[in-house]
């Protein structure tokens, strides 16, 4: 099931929301009662996963018990190398050994992607990871642990919560539907739902035309579709963040956010503060951090730019592959990796610029560059790009204009606007406590669940 | 900081006044009161972004102007405003019922459901007729007034536009169940595409056509159409009936129905423009669309043992494409194609009907690859457009198939009279 489809918005919330609130009256009927709204929204996805969900929760659940936390930890990630990289390692060993048949042993297997077993492998091995280096003890209690892994706002594209945060609100469920969480639930999935179904689809629109063809465009239509990818990118999955943490509230139940106004970031490591916040600060505490230690140690402190280096591109080419096994995520990881490092390189040198204005736009080209790297890849980059540009030139204005549809103008000028000033999270806007607001807030929402037609799916549930 | 703030408050009240007054140009430039789905998607787009300008709006009074002094949380009040933007969206889509789907007929359907009309005048017909002929809209204009003048054979014509093979067998059930007494003799059937779409047959059916649709896809009808009533685009379609009631306008049909289901298109361009469009259309779409999908087997093999159960003959033909629009396929899409890729549906289909009309004495198959077959016109004579054919050559189409109808008719009869059927 889609959050962003009518049978999601107009069936299964309102009844599950009326359920929990009205006919569960208990702490533990609440679990009990989120846990089996959680199954049937993942089982929609298909059932049989259902039960690899089941079964990897029940061993990391018992691995960190035991104390088995490697074991944990590489189950885990067996499951999630089978489905998702399965493939891609088979292609690129038959690449290198092309002279033996190894078809039978590694056969291509066209694995579906069990929905968000990137998200919930990466919670798991979080909770093992804490457990182990006693963040906190680990849980009693199955169900709660379950609920944690399975909970479906964030089950499809996260945020990637940790249990300390999230998991141990389940244990102690509020009885009362407060005004408070009603009104954050409104506030955020209505500009959940108009960041996806207007302004990201928009854009998907602008980006159909033949403004910018791959590989013939112009200078100007090629940085134009990357600002236009970056946008787009950004409005879908802060989009559906919002919706996520909006239903969260719908059930009293906090998640953390995952976006901060990226495109104000004052440089690359800002940036990733900024940007999918959750996946970061993963890849921060739990590869970033024990890299950077483990070079420190065995260089004996020596080298420590070298340390900081490594790390920063060892993590960011994981970060790259996490979206998948596709080498155009390997480089965009590996991009920002570079981006990182040449920053933190400015910064020892203490150049002038750092810190400025300069800094902030080299910050603002290298992402929107990379957006290019993320969708079209590197071999567009390569090859194509540089004959399209010996062509076509720096490209016009007016040109450009003409091919965008004019009633996707607004759309345009409003993502940027929001965009770029600071004003497109959703948090900012459950401070204001006015009627006025409210209404015209829950008049819109209407509007726009009667404008959903099919389902939407959105870019980061396919990772 | 107050520099910043005031910087950023003139560049967010252009950008508002700048896209207000946008999306009130576009709204104006693209509105075309005539045209249903023109007004329609024109409207949508005002909705859309409207919602914008008041994020915006909201954005630049909250942020700029009211620093959020009430502090109440006025929830009674948000649910109430949820429901009446609700209530009103639902009623309209129920009670104006632009698209014909739920029973209230106060206002006439906007998107006129066809399969509606014929079906009530089908049943209100005084005598069952001995011959129907079933198709999409290249069948709707053939003249049954023309093919009883040439065969003496009682004809209906229950074509529909849009129409899929599975839709054909369920006008099939029904005309067979409608007319239990004397059921049709033979059946006519356009050489149907062999598109299977049991979601958009699902979506068009009338009241009537409820129990003759498979049980899968009458649940669908039930949840979609609930669904449906908050369905935006139905709302402006909605709107789009009401201001026709108040300025007292008479509806643009895109056919011309009759009683006896003959149906004359209304055509505001050149053939040279119709086909130019339709080859258009085909290049947008994906090259080779012209398979032949395993479930339409068994819908054509029931229609046949329905036919044989009703001891009626089925003829299935073809009538041809216009020659240029061929030639421009040929030339324009199918450039690059394989020669499997161009015609793998032709072998497929005369082999499966050849095995048809070998095992099945009463299922005859003509078919007609060009207008010369049958002493057609190719000009704007013969066609409105790449594959509709006029009247005039719809009739002379009937002319060649006139003796296969008669004997077809003849066998039936043959037929019911050895197994002393009425």
């Amino acid at each position: 099931m889609n959050l962003l489809s009518k049978v999601f918005l107009l069936g299964f919330l309102p009844l599950s929301t009326f359920i929990y609130w009205k006919l569960l009256k208990t702490p533990r009927t609440k679990l009990w009662g989120l846990l089996i709204f959680s199954f049937i929204f993942y089982s929609f996805a298909g059932w049989q996963y259902s039960l690899l969900l089941i079964a990897l929760s029940l061993l990391t659940f018992g691995a960190a018990k035991q104390g088995w936390y490697w074991l944990g930890i590489l189950a885990n990630l067996i499951a999630l190398i089978f489905f998702k990289y399965w493939d891609f390692g088979v292609v690129m060993l038959r690449r290198f050994l092309n002279d033996v048949d190894w078809s039978h042993l590694f056969p291509i297997l066209h694995l579906a992607l069990p929905l968000g077993i990137s998200f919930y492998i990466f919670k798991h091995i979080a909770y093992l990871l804490d457990v182990k280096n006693q963040r906190y003890l680990p849980t009693d209690n199955f169900l709660v642990f379950l609920t944690f892994s399975a909970f479906f706002p964030q089950i499809s594209a996260g945020p990637i919560s940790n249990f300390k945060d999230t998991g141990q609100q389940f244990i102690d469920l509020p009885n009362k539907f407060e005004n408070k969480n009603a009104y954050n639930a409104l506030i955020y999935i209505t500009l959940g739902i108009a960041k996806k179904l207007i302004i990201a689809q928009g854009i998907s629109s602008i980006l159909a035309t033949d403004f910018y063809l791959p590989g013939q465009g112009s200078i100007l239509a090629f940085w134009t579709s990357s600002l236009l990818q970056g946008l787009y990118l950004y409005m879908d999955f802060s989009g559906y963040t919002d919706i996520a943490l909006g239903i969260g509230y719908l059930f009293g139940i906090k998640l953390p956010g995952n976006f901060d106004n990226p495109f104000l970031a004052k440089n690359p490591s800002d940036f990733w503060n900024r940007w999918h916040i959750s996946l970061s600060l993963w890849f921060r505490v739990y590869i970033f951090a024990p890299i950077s230690r483990y070079f420190l140690k065995t260089w004996k402190g020596r080298f420590r730019e070298l340390a900081q280096y490594a790390a920063n591109w060892i993590t960011m080419t994981l970060v790259g592959l996490w979206h998948g096994a596709n080498s155009q995520y390997l480089i965009w990881g590996f991009f920002h990796g570079s981006f990182l490092n040449f920053h933190a390189w400015a910064v020892r040198k203490n150049f002038k610029w750092v810190g400025t204005w300069i800094d902030k736009t080299i910050t603002l080209i290298g992402i929107i560059f990379s957006w290019h790297l993320f969708f079209t890849g590197w071999k567009e980059l390569r090859i194509t790009i540089p004959e399209a540009f010996e062509i076509n030139g720096f490209g016009s204005f007016r040109n450009l204009l003409s091919e965008i549809p004019p009633h996707l103008f607004p759309v345009l000028i409003i993502s940027i606007l929001i965009s770029f000033s600071g004003f497109a999270e959703a948090i900012q806007y459950i401070k204001i406590r006015s009627k006025l607001f409210g209404v015209i807030i829950g008049a819109i929402l209407v509007l726009m669940i009667a404008m959903l037609g099919e389902p939407l799916n959105f870019n980061y549930v396919q990772f | 900081m107050d520099k910043n703030n005031q910087l950023k408050k003139t560049i967010f009240s252009i950008g508002l006044l700048f896209s207000f007054f946008l999306t009130i140009y576009v709204f104006v430039d693209s509105f075309e009161i005539k045209d249903a789905a023109i007004f329609s998607n024109s409207l949508f787009e005002l909705i859309s972004n409207s919602i914008l300008l008041l994020c915006l709006f909201l954005i630049v009074y909250y942020q700029f102007f009211n620093k959020g002094k009430e502090r109440n949380l006025p929830n009674k009040t948000i649910i109430m405003s949820v429901l009446i933007v609700f209530s009103i969206i639902v009623a309209s889509n129920f009670f104006i019922n632009p698209r014909g789907i739920y029973p209230p007929s106060i206002f006439p359907a906007l998107v006129t459901n066809y399969r509606n009309k014929k079906a009530n005048d089908f049943t209100n017909l005084k005598k069952s007729p001995d011959l129907v002929i079933i198709g999409s809209s290249r069948a709707l204009s053939i003249n049954p007034d023309y093919v009883e003048e040439q065969t003496g054979i009682s004809t209906y014509n229950f074509a529909v536009t849009g129409t899929y093979l599975d839709e054909y067998l369920v006008i099939m059930r029904y005309v067979f169940d409608q007319s239990k007494l004397d059921p049709p003799k033979v059946i006519l059937i356009d050489r149907p595409g062999f598109w299977v779409n049991p979601d958009s047959t699902a979506d068009r059916a009338p009241l009537k056509f409820f129990p003759y649709i498979d049980e899968e896809s009458r649940s669908k009808i039930f949840i979609n159409r609930t669904v449906d009533l908050t369905n935006l685009h139905q709302f402006t379609e909605a709107i789009y009936s009401i201001q026709f009631l108040l300025f007292n306008r008479e509806y643009q049909e895109t056919w011309t129905i009759y009683n006896n289901g003959f149906g004359l298109p209304h055509i505001d361009e050149s053939l040279g423009e119709a086909i130019e469009g339709s080859i258009s259309d085909r290049l947008e779409r994906k090259l080779c669309d012209n398979f032949f999908p395993d479930e339409s087997m068994p819908i054509l093999e029931e229609m046949v043992s329905l036919a044989k159960e009703n001891a009626s003959s089925i003829i299935f033909y073809t009538s041809p494409a216009q020659p240029d629009y061929v030639k421009a396929l040929n030339e324009r899409v199918y450039q690059n194609a394989t020669e499997g890729e161009k015609s793998p549906c032709g072998q497929i289909l005369s082999d499966f009907y050849r095995e048809l009309v070998e095992k099945n004495s009463q299922v005859h198959a003509v078919f007609f690859s060009h207008p010369n077959d049958f002493g057609g016109y190719s000009d704007e004579r013969g066609f409105y457009d790449g594959s509709h054919m006029t009247e005039i050559n719809n009739n002379l189409l009937i002319n060649a198939l006139s003796p296969e109808i008669i004997q077809a008719y003849q066998e039936s009869i043959q037929l019911r009279e050895s197994q002393n059927l009425p």
